[in-house]
C-alpha cells in the first residue's frame, strides 16, 4: 500500500523561472494529499504535471509502480476538479458528467451510462439539476458536478485544484465536509493543492509545504503545526513569533539550549534540530502558546517570562488577540476565554503584563533564506509571472503530436 | 435606465431606417411598377417584372451564387476557426500585430485591390507564370474570368471579416475546457468537436452571417475578375440597371436577393429565440 505516487527528482523550468526544483514526493493509497503553499512555489504545476498537462523537465512519476509521464493526459488513470471548475458551459449537468464515459470509447451502452449518472447523481445530490446548464448552477453546485464529472471515470488519483479557491466562506466550509464525505464514499486518493492552510488542514491526512518549488516539510497537519520544520513552515501555516537569537548554550544532554535574544531574558528551548552554541537562529512561537497575565507567573520549572507592555488588543469573541511590547519586539499573543470573561478583569491597553511560555512550546530553526523573505512579505507580485507562463488548455499536445 | 439604453441605440436605429430599410422598400416598390423601353417609370402597378423574372433563365445564376457564396464562407471557416485559435494562444503583443497586419490591406482602396488581382491572375501576371514553371499549368489555360478566379478573390476580399468575430469568441473561450476535455479522455477531434467549436459557437455564426451575406450580393468582384460564365446575381442586377434600363426588373431581382438572404437568417433567429426560451423554462420547473 506505501508509494502509491511517487514523484521522483522532478524539474520544472518555465523560461529562466526554477518552478520545481529537484522535487521528491511519495503518497500512499487512499490518502488526502495536499500541497500547501504560497502562490508561485509550485504547486500548481506538480499538479498539472501529474495530470499530463505539463511535462517537467527531469524526473518520474510513478502511479502504482508505473511511469505515467510517457502516457498522454487522456490516458492517465487521472482525472482532475479544475480550479474555475471547467464545466462545459454548452452541456446540461448530466452531459457534462457523462462526458468522459461517452468520449473515451469504453463501449458502454446507453443504459450503463444512465446507470453511472444516476450514482454520480446520488453522490453530489442534484438529481433535480440534470437537465441544467452551468451559468444556471451556483458555484457550491458546479464545484459538485466537477466532482462527479472527474469521478465517475473511475480515476485511481483525483487532483484538485484549488476547488473552494472560488466558493465564499460559509459554502466553502460546507464544500469542505461534503468533499470529505466524497472522499470516504469513493474512497481514491486525493491530491489537492490550495494556498489555504485551513482548507489543508482539515481536509487532509497529509500536508506537504511546498516554498519556491521545494518541500519545506510532509507530514499530518498537526505535525506540521505543532512542530515546523523551517522558518517558511512556522510562518506560512499559523501565526507565529519569531525571534533572532543566538544559542548560547546547551544543557547537559543536548536536548534543551539556552538563547540569547536581544533584549529579553535568555530563554530555555527545547533543541529539536540540534543546533551548536554560537548559532544564530530564529525561535519561532505561536501566539496560543504564549500566557499572558497581570501578575507574574509562579516560578515553575521549564517556563520562561518575559515583562511587556500591552501596545494593542483587540477582542475577538472565542478569545482575544494582544500585541505585547517587551523592548524591541512586539509580540502577538492569543488568550482563550475558557471562562467567563467580565469579572476576570483582562489585561488592557498599556497594562504592564507578564508573559510566560513553556521551553518545549518553542521551535529553534533555521534562519530564513532569502527568498523566502520576499515570499512572505509579499507572495503575489513577485510570482505573477510564474502564473501566466503556465498555459492551460492546448488543443494540440505539447510536443507538437496529435494525440 | 432603459429609456438610456434606447436613445443611445436610436442614432444607428435611424441612420439604418433613413438609409437602409426605406431604401430597400422603395426598391420593392419600384418592383411592381411598369416601364417603358427608355426606362422612365409608368405610373402603374403590374407584376410583370416578376413575370419577366422566369423568362430570364436565370436559374444557373441562381446556383452559382448560392454555390460561390457558399464556398467561400466554407473556405473562410476552415481557414479562419485554425488561424484564430492560433492568434488567440499567442502573447498579447504578437496578437496585436497580426491584427494589425490584419487591418493593413483595408488601407488600400477595395477597388484597388480586386485590380491587383486582375493584374496577378492575368494571362502574363506573376501567378499564372509560377504555376504554368511549376508544371501545374498549360500555357493555354485561363485563370482570370473564370469562376476560380472568382471563388480566390471571393475568400480574400472576406477572409478578415471571419477571422474577426472567431477571433474575438477565441480570445472569449475558456481554455482550461480544454484540459479538462483531455483529462476525461478526449481525443484531439473530439475536443475540437465537442468542446471547442460548440464553445465559440457564437463566433462561428457571426462570421457565417459576415461573409455568406455580402458574398451573396457581391457585384464587382464577378465584374472585375469573372467572366461572362462566372456571372452572379448582382451583375444581373447591375444589367437590368445600365443596359436593359429596366429598373422594375433590376428591383425585383434585388428583391428576390433580399428574400434569400433574409429567409435563413430569420430562421435562425426564431431559433434562438425559442432556445433561450426553452432554457428559461427548463430553469423555472
Amino acid at each position: 500500500m506505501k508509494d502509491f505516487l511517487v514523484f521522483e527528482g522532478i524539474s520544472k523550468s518555465f523560461g529562466d523561472v526554477e518552478v520545481i526544483k529537484d522535487l521528491n514526493l511519495s503518497i500512499e493509497q487512499g490518502e488526502v494529499f495536499s500541497l500547501l503553499g504560497p502562490s508561485g512555489c509550485g504547486k500548481t504545476t506538480l499538479l498539472r504535471i501529474c495530470g499530463g498537462f505539463e511535462e517537467p523537465d527531469a524526473g518520474r512519476v510513478l502511479l502504482n509502480g508505473r511511469d505515467i509521464l510517457s502516457l498522454p493526459s487522456h490516458k492517465r488513470p487521472v482525472n482532475t476538479v479544475f480550479q474555475n471548475y471547467a464545466l462545459f458551459p454548452h452541456m446540461t449537468v448530466s452531459e457534462n458528467i457523462t462526458f468522459g464515459l461517452k468520449v473515451s470509447r469504453r463501449g458502454m451502452s446507453a443504459g450503463e451510462i444512465r446507470k453511472e449518472l444516476d450514482r454520480a447523481l446520488d453522490l453530489i445530490q442534484m438529481k433535480d439539476y440534470a437537465g441544467s446548464r452551468p451559468a444556471e448552477l451556483s458555484g457550491g453546485q458546479k464545484q459538485r458536478v466537477a466532482i462527479a464529472r472527474a469521478v465517475i471515470n473511475k480515476p485511481q488519483l483525483l487532483l484538485l485544484d484549488e476547488p473552494l479557491a472560488a466558493l465564499d466562506l460559509k459554502l466553502r466550509q460546507k464544500m469542505l465536509l461534503e468533499l470529505d464525505q466524497i472522499h470516504d464514499e469513493v474512497g481514491i486518493t486525493f491530491l489537492f493543492v490550495t494556498h489555504d492552510q485551513g482548507e489543508a488542514m482539515s481536509l487532509s491526512d497529509r500536508i506537504a509545504v511546498m516554498n519556491m518549488g521545494r518541500i519545506e516539510q510532509v507530514g499530518t497537519p498537526s505535525q506540521v503545526y505543532e512542530s515546523p520544520k523551517s522558518s517558511f513552515s512556522a510562518a506560512f501555516i499559523g501565526d507565529t513569533n519569531f525571534f533572532d537569537c543566538r544559542v548560547h548554550s546547551l544543557s547537559e544532554d543536548g536536548q534543551y539550549s539556552l538563547l540569547d535574544i536581544d533584549g529579553l531574558p535568555p530563554a530555555r528551548c527545547y533543541n529539536d534540530q540540534k543546533h551548536q552554541a554560537g548559532e544564530h537562529i530564529n525561535l519561532s512561537l505561536r501566539p496560543e502558546k504564549i500566557r499572558i497575565s497581570r501578575t507574574r507567573p509562579s516560578e515553575n520549572e521549564g517556563l520562561n517570562v518575559f515583562r511587556g507592555v500591552v501596545e494593542e488588543k483587540s477582542y475577538l469573541g472565542a478569545f482575544s488577540k494582544y500585541w505585547v511590547r517587551c523592548g524591541e519586539w512586539l509580540i502577538v499573543v492569543l488568550d482563550a476565554h475558557r471562562h467567563f470573561l467580565l469579572d476576570r478583569n483582562p489585561p488592557e491597553w498599556e497594562d504592564e503584563v507578564w508573559l510566560s511560555w513553556h521551553q518545549d512550546d518553542g521551535f529553534m530553526l533555521l534562519k530564513y533564506r532569502e527568498q523566502d523573505e520576499a515570499l512572505l512579505t509579499n507572495p503575489d507580485d513577485k510570482f505573477a509571472r510564474m502564473e501566466q507562463d503556465t498555459q492551460p488548455g492546448m488543443l494540440v499536445d505539447q510536443d507538437g503530436d496529435e494525440a | 435606465m432603459r429609456r438610456n439604453e434606447f436613445a443611445l441605440t436610436m442614432p444607428s436605429f435611424l441612420w439604418l431606417a433613413v438609409f437602409f430599410i426605406i431604401p430597400s422598400a422603395l426598391i420593392i416598390l419600384i418592383s411592381f411598377r411598369g416601364s417603358d423601353s427608355y426606362g422612365v417609370l409608368l405610373p402603374v402597378w403590374t407584376v410583370k417584372a416578376y413575370q419577366s423574372l422566369a423568362g430570364m433563365h436565370l436559374m444557373p445564376v441562381i446556383l452559382r451564387t448560392v454555390r460561390l457564396s457558399l464556398y467561400t464562407t466554407v473556405i473562410c471557416l476552415l481557414l479562419a476557426v485554425p488561424a484564430a485559435y492560433g492568434m488567440s494562444r499567442m502573447s498579447r503583443r504578437m496578437q496585436n500585430i497580426l491584427l494589425l497586419i490584419l487591418v493593413v490591406p483595408f488601407w488600400t482602396n477595395f477597388l484597388i485591390r480586386i485590380y491587383a488581382w486582375k493584374v496577378l491572375l492575368h494571362p502574363d501576371g506573376f501567378i499564372k507564370h509560377c504555376l504554368v514553371w511549376a508544371g501545374f499549368l498549360d500555357q493555354g489555360a485561363t485563370l482570370l474570368y473564370t469562376e476560380g478566379a472568382v471563388l480566390l478573390v471571393l475568400v480574400y476580399t472576406y477572409l478578415p471579416f471571419a477571422l474577426l468575430p472567431l477571433y474575438s469568441a477565441a480570445g472569449n473561450f475558456d481554455f482550461t475546457l480544454l484540459d479538462a476535455g483531455r483529462d476525461l479522455g478526449s481525443s484531439t477531434l473530439q475536443l475540437v468537436t465537442r468542446v471547442y467549436l460548440p464553445g465559440i459557437r457564437q463566433g462561428i455564426i457571426n462570421a457565417v452571417l459576415v461573409v455568406f451575406i455580402p458574398a451573396m450580393g457581391s457585384y464587382i468582384i464577378p465584374e472585375i475578375v469573372g467572366g461572362p460564365s462566372s456571372e452572379m446575381l448582382g451583375n444581373k442586377i447591375a444589367r437590368y440597371v445600365f443596359v436593359d434600363r429596366n429598373i422594375p426588373r433590376a428591383g425585383a431581382l434585388s428583391g428576390f436577393l433580399i428574400l434569400m438572404i433574409l429567409l435563413p437568417s430569420l430562421v435562425s433567429l426564431v431559433n434562438r429565440d425559442s432556445l433561450a426560451k426553452g432554457r428559461k423554462e427548463l430553469v423555472q420547473t
